[in-house]
């Protein structure tokens, strides 16, 4: 073919160009990780020797287990709080029929699109008068609203790709409206809301700006981390970060394994139903 | 049974009621904190348009808004030169190589925002490791002052918001019909030409939704221009922040606020007529 000698080496500068820009993408995790095992108190790269001295100063300071401990809490009940009431609004958003239902869908969204500083002096304010500051309630509700809408899109999403009648054929076979919902409709969504919930967790424990207003002196990782920021980088937040980073990378590995799980089952589905349709045809 | 198909569990259930939990949560918690800080905003204590008007007024003030929009520009604009081609090239592989690629993209995405933005101090302070590599190299002989500039935020705002960029335009870049391109071909168009006669205006929603979501995102930035800018790259976010906790001028800091989030509503409505919001969701359907 004529050109395909100047369309390979475009092809070539195209792979080079997605090779930089990844590698600009992945700087955070080749500058943050090596520099956690540095032995030297000073920053430096890459690092002459290896040592755990950073890790063990994150793990044995009281006030960084303490701050960690406490996302992990606020992170798992604002995972609960928000995946719950997450699922119920894409049930109620995708299954119903009702008027002012894309209104609703711009509110649920919205925390995602409208700057988080206009949400946290706005949740301040409004948390000071009721005397939610430095409460753990406060901190779950101010990660809900910004957590929520991230269930919302992936339950919504997995309920979109699901076919009624399957729900249908179950109830016409005789299981009620509960037996129908366990057995066929929630392992069918199982992984927009594992998905989701992953995501509730994430959004929570990285969460620094609303949390920074109305926590108080209770310090969460994030908060704490920052406050570091403004004093001194020593390594000990690179081990941090790195612990932040592992954390983020096993629940994104998490949701893609779902995810794949999800599109396997679906196909051999798919397959068999061809399978034995084809046969009852033939037979 | 009268009507099966009427007595089906769409209908039956009052979905509705399904809604009320988040209603209430987002009501209560979200839309009426928001109304009253904006209230504020008016009210110091009696009517009043002076916060308003020392925004346009203040000259300062007017800088830090022009500012703010200028970084958020940059930032759109590299992203997408940056984004354009990845997604390209994310589209057109087969789907195992782009699953594998596509996670280096994801994992810079959920990595913390606060993590991404200390990488980047690590890397470009006086004694940071950029420096160190350029002395050592003897390139320079004298540590450069990257750190708390604006290039230095605008490096680290595309790193960080990049992903948004890459993912909607390749959600509507796999949706095009590969079938146009070899029709334009077959018809004597060079590649070239079939791909700014063709491919090109196809992917332009894309390019519309990336750009938006990422300028939008990149307007209310906080934690990375406060940590790499310097005194003078101030932006709207910060200066909400210090009036909020530093001098308590709440009326202010709610003036601004309610400016910031005016821009940001006219660029989306401008954008739904225009494109569809649906299509920004669908950029955010992270993983």
């Amino acid at each position: 073919m004529k050109g395909a000698k100047g369309l390979s080496w475009g092809r070539l500068l195209l792979w080079f160009f997605t090779v930089m820009v990844l590698l600009y993408l992945a700087i955070p995790l080749l500058v943050v990780l090596p520099i956690s095992f540095s032995s030297s108190s000073y920053l430096e790269f890459p690092p002459r020797s290896f040592s755990f001295q950073w890790y063990e100063k994150y793990f044995f300071d009281p006030s960084w287990t303490a701050a960690t401990l406490f996302s992990f809490q606020l992170g798992l009940v604002t995972m609960l709080v928000a995946s719950l009431i997450g699922t119920l609004a894409a049930f109620g958003v995708t299954r119903g029929r009702f008027r002012g239902k894309s209104w609703f869908q711009v509110l649920i969204l919205s925390p995602m699109i409208i700057p988080v500083i206009v949400i946290s002096i706005a949740t301040y304010s409004f948390f000071a008068k009721l005397k939610l500051i430095e409460s753990f309630l406060g901190l779950v509700i101010g990660h809900s609203v910004v957590a929520v809408p991230f269930v919302f899109i992936n339950v919504s999403a997995a309920l979109m790709g699901f076919d009624v009648t399957l729900e249908k054929a179950a109830s016409s076979l005789g299981a009620n409206r509960m037996r129908t919902f366990l057995r066929v409709t929630f392992p069918l969504i199982r992984p927009g809301i594992l998905t989701g919930a992953l995501f509730a967790f994430i959004i929570s424990f990285d969460e620094l700006i609303i949390t920074m207003f109305i926590s108080g002196t209770r310090h969460t990782l994030p908060v704490r981390m920052w406050m570091d920021l403004w004093l001194e980088i020593d390594p000990t937040i690179a081990a941090v970060s790195s612990f932040l980073i592992i954390l983020s990378m096993a629940a994104l590995l998490s949701a893609e394994w779902i995810r794949r799980q999800a599109q396997r089952k679906y196909d051999t589905a798919v397959k068999t139903e061809e399978g034995e349709r084809w046969s009852s045809t033939t037979a | 049974m009268k009507d099966p198909q009427k007595k089906g569990w769409r209908s039956s259930t009052p979905a509705f009621y399904l809604l009320i939990p988040s209603l209430a949560l987002l009501l209560v918690f979200f839309v009426v904190p928001i109304l009253r800080i904006f209230s504020l905003s008016f009210w110091d204590p009696v009517f009043t348009l002076k916060h308003y008007l020392r925004i346009f007024q203040v000259e300062v003030y007017l800088q830090v808004l022009l500012r703010t929009l200028t970084v958020a520009l940059l930032v759109s604009f590299f992203c997408l030169i940056l984004g354009y081609p990845v997604a390209y090239l994310l589209a057109e592989l087969p789907p195992r190589i782009t699953n594998i690629l596509m996670i280096l993209v994801l994992i810079p995405l959920w990595t913390s925002v606060l993590v991404r933005t200390y990488a980047w101090m690590v890397l470009l302070g006086r004694e940071g490791l950029l420096n160190k590599l350029l002395l050592y190299l003897q390139v320079v002989s004298q540590p450069l002052s990257l750190l708390y500039t604006s290039k230095a935020v605008v490096l680290g705002m595309v790193q960080i918001l990049l992903p948004f960029m890459i993912l909607p335009l390749f959600s509507v870049m796999k949706g095009i019909d590969r079938t146009l391109l070899r029709a334009s071909q077959s018809l004597g168009a060079g590649p070239a030409r079939t791909f700014l006669r063709v491919y090109f205006p196809l992917s332009l929603p894309g390019v519309a939704a990336g750009f938006i979501l990422v300028f939008i995102l990149a307007l209310g930035f906080f934690i990375t221009p406060a940590l790499l800018g310097g005194r003078k790259d101030i932006m709207i976010s910060m200066l909400i922040e210090n009036q909020v906790r530093e001098l308590l001028n709440w009326g202010f800091a709610a003036a601004l606020s309610l400016v910031l989030l005016l821009i940001t509503f006219v660029i989306l409505a401008v954008f739904h007529r225009f494109v569809g919001l649906e299509k920004l969701t669908g950029g955010m359907k992270l993983s």
